[in-house]
């Protein structure tokens, strides 16, 4: 593992349990404010376990982190030529010898993908989830679905207007007649079209 | 009883109820397949249909529409990645990585065979225990019931993936979550932030859809490829044939997961949502490759598939002996017993007898043809992962935000839903375990109530009770066993992983090479 790989490991994991300490001891604190009726025991016991459990995963990562260091400090004392700038030039040398391990990277891995899509997609990919849910709030879900498919199969899927247009109409009638002549069931409603 | 049985086929064999049979399956299987759209809706939508039918032909419909919709939920979530119910979530876990891999067809195989087994065992039970089950079930009250709960929280270590304390971090997440909303003494607001809509708590089918689902959805918009992009192999009929054959080598696994689905799902209040998850972490505590859990193991899917169909046989039991549902789908189909003029209880089991055994028969013969029905269809929609993500991707974003929608036609469960898929993005991302986090935010709210009702109706006096000392000791054997195999499991990486550096791995690997 480089120092990059070390730092990706180990941060957001002491980041994330400072988040679940904010909430637990925010959600204890918040528990002596409730009149007495009100039943705490258990939700105080839940809230002192995630702040036991966030201080022990904060102690832990600062330990790995530490033990990390002083072994990439003994590895260098060892043999000073590698550097972390070197990480590719030595795997590649070297990879004939370690196929297994180094080189399986499996690309279809969740972890994978998130941590290597590049940023140009994220803020693509986010914009339209983003679109998404303004034009809900504003249009409803049948508006929403129809401009959804419509600009991601023509934008991001690069498909011709026809098969955009036709796919769109098609999605959009079976939602409607799905929603509103078979199951009956409320889709959310926008404020400016009740209806849409 | 023999009389019973071979009356209650009879009433089952009937053209015309073996018609609307096939009809409740096709609804049934369509239902499932969409995510949120589960057998309570199903079943409430399509009630008053029956007003006018016969009893049997009315049940046998509600009935076979009911059981087909866990078997199609499964489908999504290995196909998909969606839990097509909230009880066909763990199907995800071991599902979708299959599917990822090119091995939709094998994986469908193994959960369709699972789902059959597990449906014959819970359909044995339920026609073999019925009668005798009354006294048996009787004698649990709440302190019983508390002592279940915690059973189910014991699973949490095996399910917590590589790191306990992550494990216990997300169960501290998912019991705050529980514990939002009304207080079950006073009534009071608990954690609202004043809003009306956290007043009733935090819904459990937006967190499954955004937990698991939109996390899936999302890399599917990051990646822009097809579902699958293996080889197209294991999409066709001898790919499904090796899952099924997968899924008859794990007999054993199974029975005893169809076991804890059925002795689970009879349990009012903790249902199928809670079933899938200890019978995965048994699976998974008795695997021989328990590593393999979360990447595409088989045990870990002929666990999910059997529990997901045993566990609505056993909610059936509670539901014809005593009148008391063992979950939401169940209340409804109460209901539906009660508009067909049939009473459950003690009439049930003796004068009745012949209709809770088409009742069984309807569960057996429904759950196969929908088996049936969905290995048919085994090559269209595993073909389905190979359409281009961009293409599927508005229809299964629609699947996310109806699917939460229908939890209670709020906003809030559309926020929810966003809120449960960064949290579900953050775990993938950094390795942090989804699962905990879900079966406490299930059993967080049961905890409370049955302790409520246990200091109330018998002060301390509740934890001397034998049942209360009984499950005690099997929760405390759970718990170090599953403390025990984790440790197991964290030697063997430790031996078979030296990855410290790449020169470090280089050296070991070569040295262990030697």
């Amino acid at each position: 593992m480089t120092l990059h790989a070390e730092k990706r490991s180990v941060m957001p994991d002491i980041v994330i349990s400072c988040a679940v300490l904010f909430v637990s001891a925010g959600a204890l604190a918040l528990s002596f404010t409730f009149s007495s009726a009100v039943s705490v025991l258990l939700p105080r016991l839940a809230a002192s376990l995630g702040i036991f459990c966030a201080l022990w995963m904060i102690a832990k990562s600062f330990i790995e982190s530490a033990r990390h260091r002083r072994d990439r400090e003994e590895d260098r004392e060892e043999d000073p030529s590698p550097t972390d700038d070197s990480r590719g030039t030595h795997e590649e040398t070297l990879s004939p010898d370690v196929p297994a391990v180094v080189q399986e990277i499996d690309e279809n891995d969740p972890e994978y993908v998130l941590s290597h899509t590049p940023r140009k997609v994220w803020l693509v990919t986010l914009g339209f989830i983003a679109g998404f849910f303004i034009l809900l709030y504003l249009c409803g879900l049948f508006i929403a679905a129809a401009a959804l498919s419509l600009t991601y199969l023509m934008v991001v899927g690069k498909r011709s207007s026809t098969f955009a247009i036709s796919y769109t109409v098609v999605l959009t009638a079976l939602l409607w007649v799905l929603m509103r002549w078979v199951t009956y069931i409320s889709t959310p409603a926008g404020i400016l079209l009740h209806g849409g | 009883m023999i009389d019973a049985i071979g009356s209650g086929l009879e009433q089952v064999l009937q053209w015309e109820t073996l018609l609307l049979m096939v009809l409740g399956i096709f609804i049934g299987f369509i239902v499932g397949i969409l995510p949120g759209l589960g057998g309570a809706v199903a079943i409430a939508l399509l009630l008053p249909f029956t007003f006018a039918m016969e009893p049997v032909q009315g049940i046998v419909f509600l009935l076979s529409m009911w059981i087909v919709t866990g078997t199609a939920g499964d489908i999504t979530s290995v196909l998909f990645g969606i839990p097509g119910e909230a009880t066909s979530a763990a199907a995800v876990l071991d599902g979708y990585p299959m599917t990822k891999k090119g091995q939709a067809g094998r994986a469908l195989g193994i959960v369709l065979t699972s789902s059959t087994i597990g449906l014959v065992f819970g359909a044995v039970v339920l026609g073999v225990f019925i009668t005798v089950i009354r006294p048996l079930v009787l004698v649990l009250g709440p302190p019983e019931f508390f002592m279940l709960v915690l059973l189910g929280l014991a699973f949490v270590v095996t399910l917590s993936g590589k790191s306990p304390a992550k494990g216990m971090a997300m169960v501290a997440l998912g019991l705050l979550a529980s514990y939002v909303g009304s207080d079950p003494s006073a009534g009071l607001p608990r954690f609202t932030f004043d809003q009306m809509y956290l007043w009733g708590g935090i819904e459990l089918i937006p967190v499954v859809v955004g937990l698991f689902g939109g996390a899936e959805v999302l890399q599917l918009m990051l990646t822009r490829s097809s579902i699958a992009t293996g080889s197209i192999g294991d999409a066709k009929l001898s790919g499904t044939m090796r899952g099924v054959a997968d899924a008859l080598r794990h007999w054993f696994l199974a029975v005893r997961s169809s076991s804890v689905g059925v002795v689970i799902g009879m349990l009012p209040g903790l249902g199928g949502t809670v079933a899938q998850w200890v019978s995965y972490g048994q699976a998974r505590q008795t695997s021989k490759n328990p590593e393999q859990f979360g990447k595409g193991a088989i045990d870990g899917l002929v666990a999910a598939g059997a529990t997901n169909n045993a566990k609505d046989a056993g909610s059936l039991i509670p539901t014809i002996a005593f009148g008391i549902p063992g979950g939401a789908a169940t209340a409804v189909l109460l209901g539906g017993f009660l508009v067909l003029g049939i009473t459950p209880g003690q009439a049930m089991l003796t004068t009745q007898l012949d209709v809770t055994f088409s009742m069984v028969w309807t569960v057996v013969i429904a759950g196969i043809l929908g088996v049936a029905l969905a290995l048919a269809l085994v090559r269209p929609l595993a073909s389905l992962t190979r359409i281009s993500g961009t293409v599927l991707t508005p229809v299964l974003f629609l699947f996310l935000v109806i699917g939460a929608y229908t939890a209670s036609n709020h906003w809030g469960d559309l926020f929810v839903m966003l809120g449960a898929s960064v949290l579900g993005v953050v775990c993938l991302r950094w390795d942090w375990p989804r699962v905990p986090f879900l079966l406490a935010l299930v059993l967080g709210a049961l905890l409370e109530q049955y302790l409520q009702l246990s200091d109330t109706l018998f002060s301390s006096g509740w934890l001397t009770r034998p049942g209360v000392i009984i499950i005690g000791v099997i929760v405390l054997a759970t718990f170090v066993f599953s403390v025990r195999s984790v440790a197991r499991d964290h030697k063997r990486r430790a031996a078979d992983e030296p990855v410290e550096g790449p020169r470090t791995q280089v050296i070991r690997t070569i040295g262990r090479n030697k």
